[in-house]
């Protein structure tokens, strides 16, 4: 659906602020309350969800024009989809903010309005097939020596998608390895599609870039055609997210295979018996569910019906719109893995699962302004620090990017894990490149 | 129009760039108006344009009361106009003048102190009612949550706007739970009302010597159109549970575990005057927390996730409390201790029999929905899922703060008025049946209601006019016991039903220009400086 | 304002200015000047009150509104500052309206709460009183000065038990307040029609009721007023809680207010209880001998439903408060028991038991919080150090108020009217006190006399606010000039 087709939803915003904090029943503090990233960063109402409706009305109604500010609104959100939550536990489809927000973005994209930290990343795109611009011939260089098949050019189980981030951050690599070991280890017929492997498109999406959703999504699903694998395999979030909210909507929906994030597969191989983590790992962690491994993972179909009225006025969708409140997420299996690690102890945040708070990393928000990733990371960071927990534990190499530099830029310590570092440590392999 | 730029540069270098937008875009989402009001109605041609109103100059952020008193006097200097909001919700938010700075509070959003030994909170203007909740349930205490749902401003609520919260019975109403106050008058000047200007904390309101809060607030607040509050003293009530709310269920159909000591109870009688007997001995043996009436088939709206699945139960007729339990009060019984409870529950269970009422046996799951919505709601804006206009939040309807025993005489006389618009193919939404909440402010009077959905067609708002004409015309006729929706006395409809009461807006005109000289204070939602052309108050107002 | 126009307002018979007339109401207990005003008049309906308003601004003549028919009055406020002509309005005395169901009734300002506790208990109500009025003391005036209730659990607000209010305004206009706005006709129709004047809201964005109180008649006379009630319990029983310091008493007492436990809850000092227990000064420093330092009285009852089981669930669950902060309730202290305090509180003696010790009293009074007071109370005895008064006959009440959010603190300080030095000596201290207390954060919300100047040479900002008031409601300064800041 274009914007303009969105007026009758931007129409009903009550403008309530429920936007701007976390889902109404779960407030559970004055301090942790705030679920929006982006009006903590501007403060004005039209950082808000329910600002961009707003401004998405106020465009497409003519009333107002592109501006530098008003495009710093659009592009200082990191598209978490808290808005979208918080929202629909009232207003269930009626409004649906972050649909309407991924429609501005499109608009400003068509309108040759976007914000050039994103024109640099679409341009690496375009040329790479990867948002950082690493060369293609690069993509599987993290997998050196690991002795992962192609599979592409041999028949996998498992097609395991590694995602740009993972391909092209050096640092991150002892993570995606570790996952490539524990897959081994549990003796998971698995491969990659090496050099073949190009970005899943979601976050040039996210950036308004719908023309790349649809032709990454048509590719990539052409290769997990191609490779005939059963189970399509990611250890990204993002392009976990991708593939179940997103690629429907560019009508490339995965049905035909398995769709897993490896938090969701090591929860299965481990209850399979196929990994055990014997090791004690003595260590009191708390979870951050990644936006797009938790309410953008739910997976959606998107809608195309009318709006029909009944009891005179009431309006409903015809057919009934399946509306994305954000509990199917993939919320219990990291922390039933986590649980399974002896001696690691969870406890939980305030903001969680669907109503989690962003580490301020998505949606092309940490490239255009740097500040705001910062600062949303820092107080995701500071809410994790007030559980007691000695570490922070999560499931994306986004979230684990950004929470790593914006300590190192403020200067502090606080021990981040990805998932999967945490389990190679509780099957004690993880000697040289599974830490920190 | 612009904002005159030496009055720009002062704002900036008061305050940082920040700190000030006059970008059109931004400004968008302080002319919006997500709620119309009653002046939509009266004044504006455009009652649905959700930019109808005017556009402001400029939107502030200041971050201390220091900063909007140099605001408010910039205001007077470049004779601008300026209008606070605090989390914006509602038309009355909005900016009813052209030439004005909207002062966004966002950032003076602390609580302040919370005082647990005398019951109050002290509160800066963007702290919300869930964040204080929150936060004073922690320590065995409850603050007043109002039908707006707990993303409203207590301080808002308690000085500029009104507040009825279905806790009512145990925690009075917002209009009388404000204490001390901070207030920056319309020409700058730092006000602390009662025991804040003597430096004596922020518990007392009043004095010394006249009350200084009656002027600036009434039934209903100036709405942010007579000076800007920034930090107020907040009464809070006793919270009997122990232990923290366990929420059940999923979103968006989420509630609460039964605490300790509580129980729900779904009563339902099959007339109004047995109704009313139960609710005086209720109040009376004051053994409920909360107790609310609102239209039976409403309740369906929280229980199910979406209208589509609303609609298919109500046909099905699957919904658990149905058009036969509409004579009911939906009443949360909290003991401080186990004797308590039982006596109270045991109390509460005698009256409905004796009043010849039933209890309603609720699924459990859907019982912790209610629960909750008993205790922290979320009512206006889940009702808004079915339809966002409303008259009601929106425009004039029956609505009393009185004695119990006019609950019938007022739902007889809605229902009258409304029976034409609700039939099939009707200006207003045919659910409900009617469109009348109820209960006790504390446990002594009745608050009541009435909404009604009415759709954004030009069809609906002549049947919603023809209605809320009908209404006037039954207040004018009977005087006292019907009253003007004093909620929505805000603004220019004080000319046109202010000398039905007592040419009320005279006094506000006098209180305006003495505390506002050069009109700084937008006021539409208060009184015009000057009156305006004579508005004759019909039987039957014309709405345009 | 010639006598010959008054008597065409209120008749022959109302219009006095014979020397014993207007020596009554030239003076008070207080320390306030005397001053005799050139008549009184006495009103006997609203409408002679906005007549006598409209004249006494075309002839700008100083009004000072009474409202109790007796004395002794204690606090200045009525003795007319500048001259003028006394209002008397205790001949407007009707009950007009009592409902039975919502508890709740309608008087005029010379009603007492002797006259009105009678009415009410014919109709299974009694009345919301401060602590022992006199029985002359007018209702209407007590709530509109807001002093304090016994009963702090029924004050959710300040207004209360005050709701809504007829007033001729200082311009002379006629103004009704709250849900009695809503019936601008007779607000007889209303009550027949079922509206029992419940609200103190409104109308639209204003409440003038609260203005009113604490205004000292220098905003508007009130003509009539609805008054919250309460019900007669089916059952209760009080008892006395003492202490030697007030700290426990004061936990105890937020124990209860945060629980919303307990009717008539407040705290005194032994003198002050023995002043209200015994008949004379020789009996109350007898008892007071025997009275522990603190006494916290408090009254539980039940109301007519299960009221047994009500009453032994309350004692249970008080008896467990005290007993954890090392208290125990106690149905008699010193032979006396609490319950004939409690009838004692229903019926109002005269004397009052300000005056029994030494014949009059002069009181310090101040909204505080009652974990506040105790630092002020030490104030107050390390300011006694540098004067001659005795302080083992200072009494001292808290009484909690709005449900426990703020606490009225008094100190009473009888003496002998006959015993110069004494009084003298009083004259000194008051003020010096005063500053003292107010220096360590008492707030004087209702300032009379000289705690007038006090108080608002503090609060600028209130001060010039509350002058535009005076402007908007009394703009000729018509009325009670000379009070607050006016």
């Amino acid at each position: 659906m274009a914007l303009s087709e969105y007026k009758q939803n931007m129409e009903q915003c009550a403008r309530c602020s429920c936007c701007k904090f976390v889902a109404p029943p779960y407030v559970e503090s004055y301090q942790y309350a705030i679920g929006c990233p982006s009006i903590g960063y501007g403060n004005f109402h039209a950082y808000s969800g329910g600002g961009k409706v707003i401004t998405s009305l106020a465009l497409t109604s003519g009333v107002i024009d592109y501006s530098e500010e008003m495009l710093k609104t659009v592009h200082a959100c990191s598209m978490c989809g808290n808005c979208a939550v918080s929202c629909k536990f009232n207003y269930a489809e009626k409004v649906e903010p972050l649909e309407i927000i991924r429609e501005l973005r499109c608009k400003i994209v068509e309108d040759g309005q976007s914000d050039p930290a994103h024109i640099q990343l679409i341009n690496y795109l375009k040329r790479e097939d990867n948002i950082f611009g690493g060369p293609k011939a690069d993509r599987s260089a993290w997998a050196e020596g690991l002795g992962i098949k192609d599979a592409l050019e041999e028949k996998a189980e498992v097609l395991l998608h590694v995602g740009c981030h993972y391909s092209y951050d050096e640092t991150l690599w002892p993570i995606i390895r570790g996952a490539a070991r524990l897959l081994q280890e549990a003796g998971v017929d698995f491969g990659i599609a090496k050099k073949e492997e190009i970005c899943c498109g979601g976050r040039a999406y996210e950036m308004g870039y719908r023309q790349e959703l649809a032709s990454y999504s048509e590719s990539l699903k052409g290769r997990v055609k191609e490779a005939g694998c059963k189970i399509l395999l990611t250890c990204c979030s993002d392009c976990y997210g991708s593939f179940q909210q997103l690629y429907p909507i560019a009508g490339q929906g995965l049905a035909d295979v398995e769709v897993l994030h490896i938090s969701q597969y090591l929860e299965r191989l481990t209850k399979e018996g196929k990994l055990s983590t014997g090791e004690k790992v003595p260590l009191r962690v708390t979870y951050h569910d990644p936006c797009h491994l938790g309410r953008l993972g739910e997976p959606s179909q998107p809608w195309h019906g009318t709006v029909k009225k009944v009891l005179n006025m009431m309006d409903v969708t015809d057919p009934p719109k399946d509306v994305s409140f954000g509990v199917g997420g993939v919320y219990d299996a990291p922390r039933s893995v986590l649980q399974g690690i002896p001696g690691v102890e969870l406890v939980e945040m305030e903001r969680i699962k669907e109503y989690s708070f962003c580490c301020g990393a998505g949606g092309g928000a940490k490239e255009a302004y740097p500040d705001f990733a910062l600062k949303t990371a820092l107080e995701r960071i500071e809410e994790a620090r007030s559980t007691g927990a000695e570490a922070l534990v999560t499931s994306c190499p986004w979230c684990v990017r950004n929470f790593r530099d914006a300590l190192e830029e403020s200067g502090q310590q606080f021990p981040v894990y990805d998932l999967v570092e945490l389990v190679l440590k509780g099957m004690g392999t993880v000697k040289k490149e599974g830490a920190q | 129009m612009n904002i005159d730029q030496n009055a720009y540069d002062a704002l900036q270098s008061l305050l940082g760039a920040e700190n000030i937008s006059v970008d059109p875009a931004v400004l968008m989402g302080y002319r919006f108006s997500g709620i119309t009001f009653i002046e939509s109605l009266v004044d504006r041609s455009a009652a649905f344009d959700p930019f109808g109103g005017p556009k402001p100059i400029a939107v502030v952020l200041p971050s201390c009361a220091e900063e909007v008193q140099e605001i408010v006097r910039i205001c007077n200097r470049y004779r601008i106009h300026c209008k606070a909001q605090s989390t914006g919700y509602g038309g009355h938010a909005m900016p009813g003048v052209e030439n004005v700075v909207m002062v966004d509070l966002r950032k003076m959003n602390r609580i302040v102190e919370i005082d647990e030994k005398n019951l109050y909170a002290v509160i800066e203007p963007y702290v919300t009612a869930h964040q204080l909740q929150s936060e004073v349930m922690k320590r065995g205490m409850n603050c007043h949550v109002i039908t707006a749902g707990g993303n409203h401003s207590p301080l808002a609520s308690a000085t500029s706007f009104q507040g009825q919260g279905p806790t009512g019975f145990t925690t009075s109403c917002n209009q009388r739970n404000l204490l001390g106050a901070e207030w920056v008058s319309p020409t700058g000047d730092l006000h602390r009302i009662g025991s804040p200007g003597s430096d004596a904390g922020w518990s007392c309101g009043d004095g010394p010597g006249p009350d200084f809060r009656g002027l600036l607030r009434g039934f209903t607040g100036a709405a942010g159109g007579l000076g800007i509050f920034t930090r107020i003293g907040y009464k809070l009530y006793p919270w009997p549970a122990k232990e923290k709310l366990k929420k059940t269920g999923k979103l968006p159909v989420v509630g609460v575990e039964t605490p300790e000591n509580y129980k729900f109870h779904f009563a339902y009688w099959e007339s109004w005057d047995e109704m009313t007997e139960a609710a005086y001995h209720i109040m009376e043996s004051e053994v409920a927390y909360s107790t609310v009436r609102i239209p039976q088939d409403w309740w369906g709206w929280f229980l199910t996730p979406t209208n589509n699945e609303f609609y298919r139960r109500f046909q099905d007729g699957t919904l658990p409390i149905t058009r036969e339990h509409g004579m009911h009060w939906a009443t949360l019984i909290a003991g401080r201790t186990k004797t308590d409870f039982e006596y109270k529950n045991k109390v509460f269970q005698k009256i409905v029999a004796d009043t010849n009422g039933k209890l309603l046996e609720l699924p459990a799951e859907d019982e912790a929905v209610l629960l909750l919505q008993m205790i922290s709601p979320m009512y206006t804006q889940r009702l808004m899922r079915a339809k966002k206009s409303a008259l009601g939040m929106g425009g004039p309807t029956l609505a009393q703060m009185e004695s119990m025993s006019l609950l019938k005489k007022l739902y007889e006389t809605d229902i009258d008025c409304m029976k034409e618009y609700v039939k099939p193919g009707g200006a207003l939404m045919a659910a409900g049946p009617d469109g009348t909440w109820a209960w006790p402010s504390e446990p002594r009077k009745l608050w009541t209601e009435s909404v009604h959905f009415l759709d954004e067609t030009p069809e609906s708002l002549a049947g919603a006019t023809e209605y809320a004409g009908k209404v006037l015309g039954s207040i004018m006729k009977d005087r006292g016991s019907l009253a003007f929706d004093q909620r929505l006395m805000i603004g220019g409809v004080n000319d046109i039903f202010g000398p039905q009461l007592g040419n009320v807006q005279d006094w506000m005109r006098k209180i305006k220009n003495a505390f506002d000289p050069r009109n700084v204070s937008d006021h539409s939602t208060y009184i015009s400086p000057e009156p305006p052309p004579p508005m004759p108050m019909p039987p039957v107002p014309e709405f345009k | 304002m010639l006598k010959e126009d008054l008597l065409k307002i209120v008749g022959d018979q109302n219009v006095f200015n014979d020397e014993k007339t207007l020596q009554s109401y030239g003076s008070d207990e207080s320390f306030a000047v005397t001053r005799l005003p050139s008549l009184v008049v006495r009103t006997n309906s609203s409408e002679e009150v906005q007549r006598l308003v409209k004249l006494a601004n075309e002839t700008r003549t100083p009004l000072v509104p009474v409202s109790s028919p007796g004395g002794p009055r204690r606090c200045g406020d009525t003795v007319p500052s500048q001259g003028g002509v006394v209002v008397d309005l205790s001949g407007m005395n009707r009950i007009l309206f009592v409902s039975e169901r919502d508890k709740v009734a309608m008087v005029e300002p010379g009603v007492t709460f002797d006259q009105l506790e009678a009415e009410l208990r014919t109709k299974n109500l009694r009345a919301l009183k401060p602590l022992l009025p006199r029985k002359s003391k007018s209702v209407l005036t007590s709530y509109l000065e807001r002093e304090p209730i016994v009963a702090p659990r029924e004050q959710w607000d300040t207004t209360d038990p005050l709701i809504c209010v007829e007033v001729v305004f200082g311009t002379g206009d006629m103004f009704r307040t709250g849900s009695a706005a809503q019936a601008p006709g007779s607000v007889d129709d209303a009550l027949k029609a079922g509206a029992t004047l419940l609200s103190d809201l409104g109308p639209s964005q204003t409440n003038f009721s609260r203005v009113l109180q604490g205004a000292q008649g220098t905003l508007g006379i009130v003509t009539w007023a609805s008054v919250a009630c309460a019900r007669l319990p089916a059952l209760q029983n009080a008892f006395f809680v003492a202490s030697d310091q007030p700290g426990p008493l004061i936990d105890f007492s937020y124990k209860l207010t945060g629980s919303r436990i307990g009717d008539e809850l407040f705290i005194l000092n032994g003198v002050s209880l023995a002043s209200i227990l015994a008949a004379g000064p020789e009996q109350i420093a007898k008892l007071s001998a025997q009275l522990p330092p603190w006494i916290l009285f408090l009254n539980l009852s039940a109301p007519d439903y299960l009221p047994e089981e009500k009453m032994r669930s309350l004692e249970k669950e008080t008896g467990d408060f005290a007993r954890n902060l090392g208290l125990v309730l106690l149905p008699a202290l010193a032979g006396v028991r609490a319950n004939s305090l409690m009838k004692i509180l229903d019926t109002p003696p005269e004397p009052q038991h300000k005056t029994k010790l030494k014949g009059a009293s002069q009181d310090i009074f101040f909204v505080t919080t009652l974990d506040r007071s105790p630092s002020l109370i030490a104030q107050m005895r390390s300011e006694l150090g540098g004067h001659r008064y005795p302080a083992a006959d200072i009494g001292i009440y808290l009484q909690p108020r709005v449900q426990g959010c703020s606490c009225h603190c008094e100190f009473s300080f009888p003496y002998d009217p006959a015993d110069a030095a004494e009084k003298e000596s009083l004259r000194t201290l008051l003020p010096a006190a005063s500053r003292r207390l107010a220096d360590a954060g008492a707030f004087f919300s209702r300032p009379y006399g000289p705690w007038a100047e006090m108080v608002y040479r503090r609060d600028a900002e209130t001060t010039a606010a509350l002058r535009k008031i005076k402007t908007i409601f009394d703009p000729n300064k018509i009325l009670n000039p000379g009070r607050l800041c006016y």
